[in-house]
């Protein structure tokens, strides 16, 4: 039998042969103006089609994050020093936002009892994540009734209502003196299903293999945002929340088209004024942004866009945008370089060519290649060496 | 260090803060022919995701492209793109984590694919990696992957040696035990 180093040593190897193989990107380049301004401010709206309507008012709005000493037991005050605390917000994110608390605290001395964290979240009911970061070697986190954990664990369910509940942080070990680690809680808003009223909205089911669904009902079922608040677009309701550094949308559009938005570095209110311009045509789908963007979308505003969608994925979302040829891909926090990697070498598909979809486009910079079928299917390939070779897989998926 | 908000602020400025300037400045293209697929061995060793391990390098290494002026006097511009690698990697992770629906969707549309080629041996090696604590995955990936000095590990992560070693040692432990091999 060989040794766990022998074998991290031999899986060293392999990973770097396998490394080996991944065709090279494109070496980065200074970004191009034009299309790219919008890119380059690490802005993107996406928009994914097909979202029922869902828009009922949601659970209470969770309130401000609170920042008092977190409520230990008296006999742990001793081992625990520490105080929730809001985390920094990037820029982008109006003030209101507050994603999850985070736990900063300075280990005084270290016991053997378990310490017990209660989370102070104002509101119960709701589902959180628990994680742990920089625990020292010593330190591990549990939860009651249950085996030690090394980083995180979800749990649900009345937070706090009576103490000791859910978190724990369980101090096994007695020799370090003095160590800091931070536990963050996501509080998750609900389950979808757990506040939209029956005949008011639904929850699609798992996507099948390789075909991406277009739906973010999915992800919505659990999600790490918060809440902001129910809002108003062109007199139909709509809902506002928060995705990591992203803010989400839901509405109706004047065609009474369901859609979803998702925004990153703009304010809430200039998501809603994009919201309200833009509409989709039900037939032929192509998403009409009529008014004035901030300033940072003009891009947006001056190309139309002709085919958007949703990986499923929270890391590679997509679209495309007619007239400049571009297509931008995006990642939920929002990263330049993924804009300026996807926006290389982009052009549009005949549709024909892939049995009249509804749109396609192919990347020559990732050998990436979109489309949506007539029958509203969209399916994303990777790693076709030209747009030839990915139309053919193409058509012989089907 | 805890966390510092939602952004998963990458670590490029505190990785500047330290590293000396001494150097004369290689070209970008071809500091990254040389090192990128190391990056991304990197990436995987502590993302487990193929996509993710290319998407963690590319980031990383255009995150020293825009301030290749900087970084790339630097002694060790490598060890720079490493660190920055190690911390995003960890906000790749935590935030899979946290999306608990979106990871069970990727296990079935490829999100998580390992990288072409390798060994099943090794792909369930790395997965135990992956599940290891912040620290003990970084020093693990940084020490067998990138090849680093336990000295240069704990200067990297801004860390004495002694905990270096002991997250190495506890790291081997915890695998030699869930990979079902000998600890030494």
């Amino acid at each position: 039998m060989s040794s766990i180093d022998e074998k991290l040593r031999e899986a060293s190897r392999d990973v770097h042969r396998a490394a080996e193989t991944i065709v090279d990107r494109p070496i980065p380049q200074r970004l191009s103006r034009g299309p790219m301004i919008a890119a380059a401010a690490g802005i993107a709206v996406v928009i994914v089609m097909g979202v029922p309507a869902l828009l009922t008012r949601g659970p209470a709005d969770s309130g401000a994050a609170p920042s008092s000493l977190i409520p230990l037991d008296a006999a742990e005050t001793s081992v625990l020093a520490a105080t929730w605390v809001e985390p920094e917000v990037s820029a982008e994110v109006p003030d209101e936002v507050r994603e999850y608390w985070a736990l900063q605290g300075t280990l005084l001395s270290v016991g053997s009892e378990a310490g017990w964290l209660c989370p102070p979240l104002p509101n119960t009911g709701y589902s959180f994540f628990v994680e742990a970061s920089d625990l020292p070697p010593e330190l591990s986190i549990e939860r009651p009734g249950s085996t030690p954990v090394e980083s995180s664990f979800r749990d649900s369910g009345p937070v706090c209502s009576q103490p000791p509940s859910l978190v724990l942080l369980a101090f096994t070990d007695s020799t370090q003196s003095e160590a800091t680690a931070g536990v963050s809680v996501w509080p998750s808003i609900a389950r979808f299903d757990d506040w939209c009223p029956p005949d008011s909205c639904s929850v699609e089911g798992s996507p099948e293999e390789g075909i991406v669904d277009p739906s973010p009902l999915e992800d919505f079922t659990f999600f790490s945002g918060r809440l902001v608040e129910d809002e108003t677009i062109n007199g139909q309701p709509a809902r506002l929340s928060t995705y990591q550094d992203s803010l989400q949308l839901w509405w109706v559009d004047s065609n009474g088209v369901p859609l979803y938005a998702k925004a990153s570095g703009i304010t809430a209110e200039q998501m809603l004024k994009v919201a309200e311009s833009i509409t989709i045509d039900p037939t032929t789908q192509v998403v009409d942004i009529s008014t004035p963007l901030p300033a940072d979308l003009q891009v947006v505003e001056q190309t139309p866009s002709v085919g958007i969608w949703q990986s499923g994925l929270s890391r590679t979302d997509v679209y495309g945008i007619d007239g400049a040829s571009v297509a931008i891909g995006t990642r939920f926090d929002s990263s330049e370089t993924a804009y300026s990697r996807y926006a290389a070498n982009v052009t549009f598909l005949e549709l024909a060519d892939l049995g009249n979809a509804k749109a396609a486009w192919f990347s020559e910079g990732g050998g990436f290649l979109f489309f949506e079928t007539a029958e509203g299917v969209t399916v994303y390939l990777e790693g076709a060496p030209t747009k030839e070779a990915a139309v053919q897989i193409a058509k012989d998926l089907r | 260090m805890t966390y510092q908000g939602t952004s998963d602020v990458p670590v490029e400025d505190s990785a500047l803060e330290d590293d000396p300037v001494v150097r004369g400045l290689e070209s970008f293209e071809s500091f990254y022919r040389r090192e990128r697929h190391g990056m991304v061995a990197l990436a995987y060793s502590l993302s487990r995701s193929r996509l993710a391990a290319e998407d963690l390098a590319q980031e990383a290494l255009m995150a020293a492209y825009r301030r290749w002026e900087e970084v790339g006097r630097l002694e060790q511009p490598a060890a720079w793109v490493r660190k920055v690698v190690a911390n995003n990697a960890w906000s790749f992770l935590r935030r899979a984590r946290a999306e608990v629906r979106a990871v069970a969707r990727a296990a079935v549309s490829g999100g998580w694919r390992p990288l072409p080629l390798l060994p099943d041996s090794s792909v369930e090696t790395w997965e135990e990696v992956a599940r290891l604590s912040r620290r003990q995955a970084q020093v693990v990936a940084l020490y067998y992957v990138s090849g680093m000095s336990m000295p240069e590990i704990a200067e990297l992560l801004d860390c004495s040696k002694e905990t270096v070693n002991t997250h190495l040692r506890r790291a081997r432990s915890t695998l030699a035990r869930r990979l079902g091999t000998e600890e030494r």
